[in-house]
């Protein structure tokens, strides 16, 4: 289409704009996700597909008179039933008929990356062609000529460099061409897969057509090549809906037959090899490398970080420096958005009308959030490390150097990495569990995550040890840590002989080349990841603490075992009395002092005995029977309820429970004071050890269910942490009692 | 033989795979077919292997390189 016929249509008012739907795909390390940042900006959002946790990113673009909606599909090398995300890429495109395909090929890589771009010639997909990254290839002195790989595909080819910005408005004009099918060069044409073969498709095309309701919904080539593949998904498709499945299957089988004993191969391979027969002859046209010596300083550097001896160092190296920077780093913000809530919930105290409303906007939502939100830092920091490991390429060997340990363990080497990120937090760890292939890996290294340590565990550890073993705080805490790891590896283990048996998934990855990381795109994917810690945690934090302020403050009307508001009335005449009495501001200031004093020593009081009859603590009696034995009171339980909301509220519990008011800090004296008072070392030891195993807080459980889709298993987390955390703890405290430390 | 007797540098041709379909497809989506000139690249932490495959890096396990057959390269690459 000319420049001049975009213009005229420019004039169309914005309501009237035409809408493309748009679909982008290509392989892992193509530069896709690049492209569509580039192409609809700020302009997306993300979501996931029906059904399934892989991620869904849709976007915005205007086009002169064109409103272009991009779907970014799932990174995949080819369009099988291999993985989740090649059946999201596939379905897609089939069910939901995008006007466009854009597939993103790297330059660099034609002759793996057009593999893919075979199996959309076959579901007859109109495509438009990204050559990306073309100044690599041309740096690299690789020449493609486009205007003929455009003739031989029947899809236009477009020059890009992704993240330079170069060929955007002309990928656009060519999407709006084939959608509006005025591209020349357009057209449908099928691989050959000799004669064998294509005399076999043909027979099955012939027993599909008996069925008119296939024919109308699906192109018969790509359903019968599909099937020759052993398609899995295709096939059953067929077996439910198909009038006519018993026939086609049946001459299914005979075709597999005939060409296993004529051609000697598996038919899966075999199509697989004519795809790359096509795409070596096309190759051969249009393709010229002039010199060599590629990838060069990639392998350098991969031969020292993967070395056998060095790998590992090297790596632990990387990640100490990463927690030495997301917890030394991230301290300072964290004290900021620390003393900001709390400016706040002053502010708020001051300004806001006594009574509910106050209460639970002070104590239950910014108390609550604010808990929350200050492990954002933490997080962003961690995530900005992940960013650019990621980005660099690193992250891939990573996985690979540990696959050999972690498979010992029962593991993938990509669950390594959310076993890393769980010391932050839990929640974006299990989504990065995604990129497990296996369905039974993925689980297992959802269900063992949260006993990986999380920071917002940290604030309990650091009050109980700072109480009562502050010698040896530092080694105890990092013994909580190594525990919660061998735990997690024993779990695991565990599962994978009882309920997940079978064999770990095979490791085979692409290794992409290390590539500078461009500072834009790193702070683009942390914030993604930031962004949906902050959307989802912040929705059931707020809910749940909204809960919790409930339980602790209802019912309102108590009856007290003595008159706590006259006592403080008298107390307060009795100390007038003397202030008027004494002599000098010295005096006077004393007696002051030693009235406020006692006046909030009896409100503590009354305070611990409403608490003690709230629905809160009536629950946290109810379930003192069960905690007995590991030597906590109800209010460590009170303490453990609370904190399934997020694991750092224990803290903030035990400041009321224990008389120092609700806003006590963890290195508050007084509240370790208190607690010595009623813990013993033993049970404050017990009481840690069942904080890092217990239940997963409930941002943790929320997206343990959307990411393993089923509440059993959801419950079933909740069940073994339960029995897992109260073995460990009655083992702890009785064994001591019965070894002879403390009482 | 099978890709994890190759040294280092050497190249040689695919011929054959073996193990599950699944697996097998998933190889050749990646570019393990017939005739393909594969190399080794590095002998890594945990006996895994790097390959280069048409200008990309594989990164695979024993297990699944016991499955990819070869033939020593003769002649030019």
């Amino acid at each position: 289409m000319s420049t001049q016929a975009l213009k005229a249509k420019n004039w169309v008012a914005e309501d009237k704009k035409k809408i493309l739907k748009v679909g982008l795909c290509g392989n892992p390390n193509s530069g896709k996700s690049c492209i569509f940042n580039e192409l609809t900006g700020g302009n997306q959002h993300v979501g996931n597909w029906a059904g399934v946790t892989v991620e869904k990113k849709i976007g915005h673009a205007n086009f002169g008179p064109y409103q272009i909606e991009f779907v970014d599909l799932p990174g995949t090398y080819s369009l099988t039933a291999y993985s989740m995300e090649e059946i999201v890429a596939r379905d897609y495109i089939i069910k939901e008929r995008p006007d466009v395909v854009v597939n993103v090929v790297d330059s660099t890589n034609l002759d793996r990356n057009l593999y893919l771009t075979t199996q959309l010639i076959e579901l007859g997909a109109r495509a438009v062609i990204a050559l990306n990254m073309s100044d690599e290839a041309e740096h690299k002195g690789l020449s493609v000529d486009k205007e003929l790989l455009a003739k031989l595909l029947g899809m236009p080819v477009v020059s890009m460099v992704g993240n330079r910005g170069i060929g955007f408005q002309e990928l656009l004009k060519e999407i709006v061409a084939v959608a509006e099918k005025e591209e020349p060069v357009s057209r449908h044409l099928h691989i050959n897969y000799g004669i064998e073969v294509e005399e076999e498709i043909r027979k099955i095309q012939a027993e599909m057509r008996k069925d008119p309701a296939l024919t109308a919904a699906y192109s018969t080539r790509w359903l019968s090549v599909k099937l020759l593949e052993h398609d899995g998904s295709i096939k059953e498709h067929i077996q439910k809906t198909s009038a006519n499945a018993q026939g086609i299957l049946e001459q299914l089988e005979k075709s597999h037959k005939h060409i296993e004993t004529i051609l000697h191969e598996e038919s899966e391979i075999l199509l697989a090899d004519r795809r790359y027969g096509f795409i070596k002859g096309l190759l051969l046209e249009v393709f010229h490398e002039k010199a060599a010596g590629r990838r060069s300083l990639s392998d350098k550097i991969d031969k020292i970080v993967t070395n056998r001896l060095l790998g590992i160092p090297i790596l632990v190296g990387f990640l100490w420096l990463m927690f030495q920077t997301t917890f030394k780093l991230g301290a300072y913000p964290m004290d900021w958005i620390d003393s900001g809530v709390g400016l706040l919930a002053t502010f708020l105290n001051g300004v806001m009308p006594e009574g509910l409303l106050k209460a639970l906007v002070v104590d239950g939502i910014v108390s609550g959030v604010g808990g929350v939100l200050v492990f954002l830092p933490n997080i962003l920091i961690l995530f900005f490390f992940i960013s650019l490991f990621e980005d660099t390429g690193y992250m891939a060997r990573a996985a690979f150097i540990m696959d050999r340990i972690m498979h010992t363990l029962g593991l993938h080497g990509k669950s390594f990495i959310p076993m890393v990120m769980g010391f932050g937090c839990n929640v974006p760890a299990i989504m990065a569990a995604r990129a497990l292939e296996n369905k039974s890996d993925r689980m297992l290294t959802i269900l063992i995550n949260p006993l990986v340590s999380c920071s917002a565990r940290l604030p309990v550890y650091i009050l109980l040890a700072g109480a009562f073993f502050p010698q040896q705080a530092g080694n105890l805490i990092f013994g909580i840590y190594v525990t919660g790891l061998v735990l997690a590896i024993l779990v695991g283990q565990l599962f994978r002989r009882t309920i997940f048996k079978g064999e770990t998934a095979p490791f085979v990855m692409e290794l992409p080349p290390y590539r500078w990381p461009l500072f834009k795109s790193v702070m683009i994917h942390m914030w993604e990841k930031g962004s949906v810690f902050v959307r989802k945690v912040g929705g059931t934090i707020l809910a749940a603490s909204v809960i919790i302020w409930f339980l602790s403050a209802f019912p309102r009307n108590v009856d007290y075992s003595m008159d706590f508001d006259r006592a403080i009335a008298q107390t307060k005449t009795r100390y007038e009395a003397k202030i008027a009495t004494s002599v000098g501001a010295a005096q006077k200031r004393k007696s002051a002092e030693a009235m406020m004093a006692e006046v909030s020593g009896i409100k503590a009081r009354k305070e611990k005995e409403r608490v003690s009859k709230s629905y809160a603590g009536h629950l946290g009696q109810w379930i003192e029977p069960v905690i007995r034995p590991l030597g906590f009171d109800w209010r460590g339980g009170i303490a453990l309820i609370t904190g399934i909301a997020a694991k750092e509220i224990v803290v903030s519990t035990f400041g009321v429970l224990y008389q120092v008011g609700g806003d006590a800090a963890a290195d508050s004296e007084g509240l370790r004071e208190a607690l010595r008072k009623e813990m013993t070392p033993l049970s404050a030891l017990a009481f840690m050890f069942f904080t890092l195993i217990y239940i997963p807080c409930i941002g943790t459980l929320g997206v343990m269910y959307r990411e393993l889709g089923s509440l059993k298993w959801t419950l079933f987390a909740v069940g073994y942490s339960l029995g897992l955390a109260w073995v460990v703890a009655f083992l702890i405290f009785q064994g001591g009692r019965f070894l002879g430390f403390g009482t | 033989m099978t890709l994890t007797l190759l040294g280092i540098g050497e190249k040689a041709q695919v011929v054959l795979l073996t193990g599950q379909p699944k697996m097998r497809q998933y190889l050749s989506g990646l570019g393990f077919v017939f005739g393909r000139t594969v190399e080794m690249i590095q002998r890594a932490v945990g006996d895994h292997l790097i390959v280069g495959l048409s200008g990309a890096r594989i990164a695979i396990d024993r297990k699944v390189a016991h499955h990819i057959h070869i033939a020593l390269h003769e002649g030019k690459n």
